[in-house]
């Protein structure tokens, strides 16, 4: 193994520039690093004023998610010998709109998430004198889609994201759906109010990428067909019992 | 409900539904009809046989179930194509009554020819 | 989106390439299963010409077949079946695992959801040939 791997680093400051351009720089090619710490090393000895998100890594809060050699992945979990001999292509993150150099603005991803309601919505005035009781098999129904991180690897995985910003894309659906699938959930009706829209679920063309990109194994493009049947079904449901509205 | 709700659903069960009768019934057919009995690689079972199994009233259904599954799951999938490649995904329904329209005429079409098989 | 006042700098938005899914491997292959559509609807309608060739009668027929046996007809057809075949692997590979998710909440192994349905596809596949071949 060579001492030293290229990275070449997406550059872009909006006073100076129009468009990212990519920058070279030689690293030290250390057996355990990741691609995050060949990014810090860069700020640290070469160059201080490159910009990039990190927090935790250890592939938990999110923040890294990079497009490497064009594909997108977390940085902290990214072997850097893997590129061996390089070189390396980073970029910030496909289909969102860059602020500088690698980080990436997120305002729309933080909007489709609201709009689906990520959180336990309830009807009734639910004051519990005691613990909400859920079965192993209820849980099963829709632990997978907790593990998301909120990481945004799988909208910048995803085309048709990249084609049409409005779509509310693979984890805010995902995250639609643990939500609708956990028992203690009653905001069903109000979700699929949301996600019925053309820029909802039926956007998705079945690509797939979103699962393959997805650090946590969630499965989101799973969720979406999943979510196509549910909506199917209230769609039916609507039409053959129209009086059933509560 | 005071939010329009798309009428996607139905275009899509249509289309889930026709995606597994092409999937199942069609690669045998096309494989006979279209390359094995031309090439001579099977018997060709002839003109007065093949029409003896065309007059079934059997065959008659199952062809015009296929057909019009077929026709509806070929235009949900063509619109999206075309409005992806064409990036007309905003004005869609043009794409729409295209592909759907042909649908239509393919199913009034087989329903035309299966009833008048002599 | 927050507002940009008038003397800060915007950010750059990328747009995508109209050739995208040449960049990718997934991709094409994702496009060249939409493009199957485009094939079924042509052998469907194939289909409607050899019934109103069959209704027409032995001559109309023969024309029919002649026409079939054309090289040019042979490879269209043949990359027709291509087509449909890969549409079918693809569905095999994706839909019955969403439904197995929805009815039982459970995700079995992909190989389990799978392999039922090519069993099912060679045996549909061999009751059509039987009927097609006059052997039923």
């Amino acid at each position: 193994m060579a001492d030293t791997i290229i990275l070449e680093v997406a550059r872009f400051l909006p006073e100076r520039d129009t468009e990212p351009t990519y920058q070279s720089f030689e690293v030290p090619l250390r057996g355990d690093w990741m691609v995050l710490d060949a990014l810090t090393y860069i700020k640290d000895q070469l160059d201080g004023t490159l910009g990039f998100r990190w927090s935790c890594r250890m592939g938990i809060c999110g923040s890294c998610g990079m497009m490497v050699n064009g594909v997108p992945k977390l940085t902290c979990e990214t072997l850097l010998s893997n590129f061996a001999p390089g070189p390396v292509r980073i970029g910030p993150l496909d289909h969102f709109p860059v602020i500088k150099d690698l980080v990436i603005e997120m305002e729309g991803f933080l909007g489709n998430l609201q709009k689906v309601r990520p959180w336990i919505v309830r009807k009734d005035d639910f004051k519990p004198q005691r613990e909400f009781l859920q079965t192993p098999a209820q849980l099963e129904g829709f632990k997978q889609y907790t593990l998301c991180i909120n990481c945004m690897l799988c909208y910048a995985a995803c085309p048709v994201y990249g084609l049409d910003p409005e779509f509310t894309g693979p984890a805010a659906i995902a995250l639609a759906e643990r939500y609708n699938l956990d028992s203690r959930d009653q905001g069903a009706e109000e979700r699929t109010d949301v996600l019925s829209q053309h820029d909802g679920i039926w956007d998705c063309t079945v690509i797939g990428e979103c699962s393959r990109a997805c650090p946590k194994h969630v499965d989101p493009s799973l969720a979406i067909q999943q979510y196509k049947l549910t909506a199917t079904k209230e769609w039916f449901k609507s039409w053959l019992l129209p009086w059933g509205n509560k | 409900m005071a939010v329009h709700r798309s009428n996607r659903p139905l275009g899509w069960l249509v289309f889930g539904t026709g995606g597994f009768l092409v999937a199942f019934l069609l690669p045998a057919q096309i494989f006979l009809y279209g390359i094995a009995i031309p090439l001579g690689l099977v018997p060709d079972p002839g003109y007065q046989s093949t029409l003896d199994l065309l007059r079934q009233p059997l065959t008659r259904v199952y062809l015009f179930v296929v057909l019009a599954f077929a026709f509806f799951h070929a235009a949900y999938r063509m619109k999206d194509t075309l409005a992806d490649m064409l990036d007309m995904r905003k004005i869609d329904i043009v794409l729409a009554y295209l592909c759907y329209g042909g649908a239509i005429a393919g199913t009034i079409g087989a329903l035309w020819l299966l009833w008048w098989v002599p | 989106m927050p507002q940009y006042s008038q003397f800060q700098p915007k950010p750059y938005r990328p747009r995508m390439s109209a050739f995208w899914y040449f960049d990718r491997w997934p991709f094409l292959l994702f496009v060249l299963r939409e493009l199957s559509s485009f094939f079924v609807a042509y052998f469907a309608v194939l289909i409607l010409v050899q019934i109103y060739a069959l209704s027409a009668g032995p001559t109309a027929y023969a024309g029919f077949q002649a026409c079939l046996r054309n090289p040019l007809m042979i490879i269209l057809n043949a990359v027709t079946l291509l087509f449909v075949l890969l549409h079918a692997v693809t569905w095999f590979n994706l839909v019955p695992r969403v439904m197995v998710r929805e009815v039982t909440g459970r995700q079995l192994s992909d190989f389990l959801v799978a392999s039922p349905n090519y069993f099912v596809f060679i045996g549909a596949s061999a009751i059509v040939a039987l009927f097609i071949l006059r052997i039923l």
